[in-house]
């Protein structure tokens, strides 16, 4: 066990606050607008904390800095193509605004607007299938992370994750939206302070100096060139580049822009806070390469192990753990429980206020009352947490955790996301076309998620299995779709007009 | 350190300076956010 009766104290203290918090908040909860949407009451600074935290899970750690131990200084590239998106849509208010001056509560409710049912139901039913993949990743790498930090036994493994996961469960069904933006601004206190206290120990427990000689020795010139990178590559930086215009996107986050009082804020909630998100990659991703410089200068130090073979996931918390000094290493557990909480909670909601809203409410001919769509949200959770627990416990993504988020993450932004844009922008953008990039979209890169195994395939399809290839792939061919079948079914089905109101 | 090492550490101190002072505007304009929000949910269940 690593810890130290200061660092016990630190995590408990956290705890009750945060569970104190959300039972406070369950009596002020008044209806279903107040419990997903603050009421509509989120003023800049605090939906700056909320987005901030919530986009910086503990996975999001985890996955970068597994990132930066596998590809070096080159996966920094991320975080600036990262900080283009957030500036281009705080700049431009590109999405965002169109979809606050609709007054939309989710996104596929545009659908519904735009396009008709039947895609309103399409879009959520592939952001919700999309979205709980990419969560399965999350509570099996904020287990790894406490299991390694904390020193705990690697054989409980999954009790530990069934702990985590009933904590989180019991605010997010209790609480809803006001508990978690409340909580989100201590959250984003203790966060913020960890990650930079955790930084500076990292770099120091190396030299810096040690840091960039060992990833030129074991990466060469690839270690800081990403276009070079054999890890990384033109292909993924084109990947990237064009889900950076769609990366603050992501229904969560975008719950938090939905949730300001107006679209000004939204605006300049993500320009803001974008700057923070430079440091939110970098950072990690220095532990991370601290990791690989670490435990090549100290062979001696135990590296963790998945069976037989290195875990490169887990390099980060075991060097967290041989190096953060007592105390610090509780605030760092709490900041890791503080984002692992933050993020967890909000796309358990989010995917589960989706499944209800986009999915049953549309397919009910009579109306759900607010009391019976809170008992409805509150029970996806729950079955949205078991999936999770599920699906982490068994699914071993076939490149880094990052790829595997990012491919997921594509299935949603290539079909849901693209073809709003289109929708906003485009006047000829019509039903058939909607349907063809949401399908197009949405299957895609399921090839690349489940198909691991290239020779099973024709030459010419081999493709398929290459997460770089097919995520470019999937935006080209979504698009295209749009735009063809909306250009040839105009006659059959006109495109619906939008009324925008002013704030 | 050639020129690309200094340029991403160059980068890297820009964005943790950022980070660092994101977080200070954040924790101060925040915590009126939070009372002006505590204050909304208050006059709410008043009026129920």
């Amino acid at each position: 066990m690593n810890f130290t009766i200061l660092d016990w104290l630190f995590v408990s203290f956290f705890i009750t606050i945060t569970t104190l918090v959300a039972f406070w908040t369950k009596k002020r909860i008044s209806d279903y607008d107040s419990y997903l949407l603050a009421g509509r009451s989120l003023k800049l600074y605090l939906a700056m904390a909320s987005l901030g935290v919530t986009e910086i899970g503990l996975v999001t750690l985890m996955y970068f800095a597994q990132q930066g131990y596998v590809s070096g200084f080159s996966g920094f590239i991320i975080g600036i193509l990262g900080l283009f998106g957030f500036i281009f849509v705080g700049k431009t208010g590109f999405i965002i605004k169109g979809l606050r001056q609709l007054r939309c509560r989710t996104v596929s409710e545009f659908f519904g607007m735009r396009f008709n049912l039947t895609t309103q139901i399409l879009a959520g039913i592939i952001t919700f299938i999309s979205g709980l993949m990419n969560m399965g990743m999350f509570l099996i790498m904020g287990t790894k992370f406490i299991l390694h930090v904390v020193g705990i036994p690697s054989h409980l493994l999954p009790y530990l994750m069934i702990g985590l996961l009933i904590f989180v469960l019991i605010y997010t069904v209790v609480g809803g939206m006001v508990s978690v933006v409340i909580t989100d601004y201590f959250q984003f206190i203790i966060l913020f302070t960890g990650i930079l206290l955790t930084t500076y120990f990292a770099i120091k427990s190396v030299g810096y100096g040690n840091i960039v000689q060992n990833v030129q020795a074991q990466y060469g010139a690839g270690g800081f060139n990403p276009f070079i990178s054999k890890d990384l590559g033109w292909s993924f930086i084109i990947w990237m580049l064009i889900g950076s215009f769609f990366s603050a996107m992501w229904p969560p986050a975008l719950s938090r822009a939905l949730s300001t009082t107006d679209s000004e804020t939204s605006r300049k909630t993500y320009l803001f806070i974008g700057f923070s998100f430079l440091g939110r990659v970098l950072m990690p991703m220095m532990w991370g390469i601290c990791a690989l410089a670490y435990f090549k200068l100290n062979p001696s130090a135990p590296f963790p192990m998945h069976g037989s073979t290195p875990d490169t996931a887990a390099a980060m918390p075991a060097l967290l753990a041989q190096i953060l000094p007592a105390g610090v290493m509780g605030l760092m557990t709490a900041a890791a429980l503080a984002a692992m909480m933050s993020t967890f909670d909000s796309y358990l909601l989010c995917w589960s206020s989706i499944f209800v809203n986009d999915i049953i409410v549309p397919l009910r001919k009579n109306k759900l009352s607010d009391q019976l769509k809170i008992l409805l949200t509150r029970l996806m959770v729950v079955a949205c947490g078991l999936f999770v627990l599920i699906w982490g416990y068994l699914y071993q993504p076939p490149e880094t955790v990052f790829r595997f988020l990012a491919i997921t993450g594509t299935m949603y932004v290539a079909s849901v996301l693209l073809t709003i844009a289109v929708g906003l922008y485009w006047k000829r953008a019509n039903a058939y076309g909607a349907i063809t990039s949401i399908i197009i979209g949405g299957l895609l890169p399921l090839a690349a998620i489940f198909i691991k195994d290239a020779s099973t395939l024709p030459e010419n399809l081999q493709w398929l299995t290459s997460d770089k290839i097919v995520g470019t792939a999937t935006y080209v061919f979504a698009l295209l779709g749009m735009v063809m079948a909306s250009l040839v079914t105009k006659k059959i089905c006109p495109p619906i007009k939008l009324f925008f109101q002013r704030e | 350190m050639t020129a690309t090492q200094t340029i991403w550490t160059i980068i890297f101190v820009i964005a943790l300076l950022l980070f660092l002072v994101v977080e200070i505007v954040v924790v101060i304009g925040g915590a009126r956010d939070v009372i002006h929000l505590m204050k909304v949910l208050l006059n709410n269940a008043t009026k129920r």
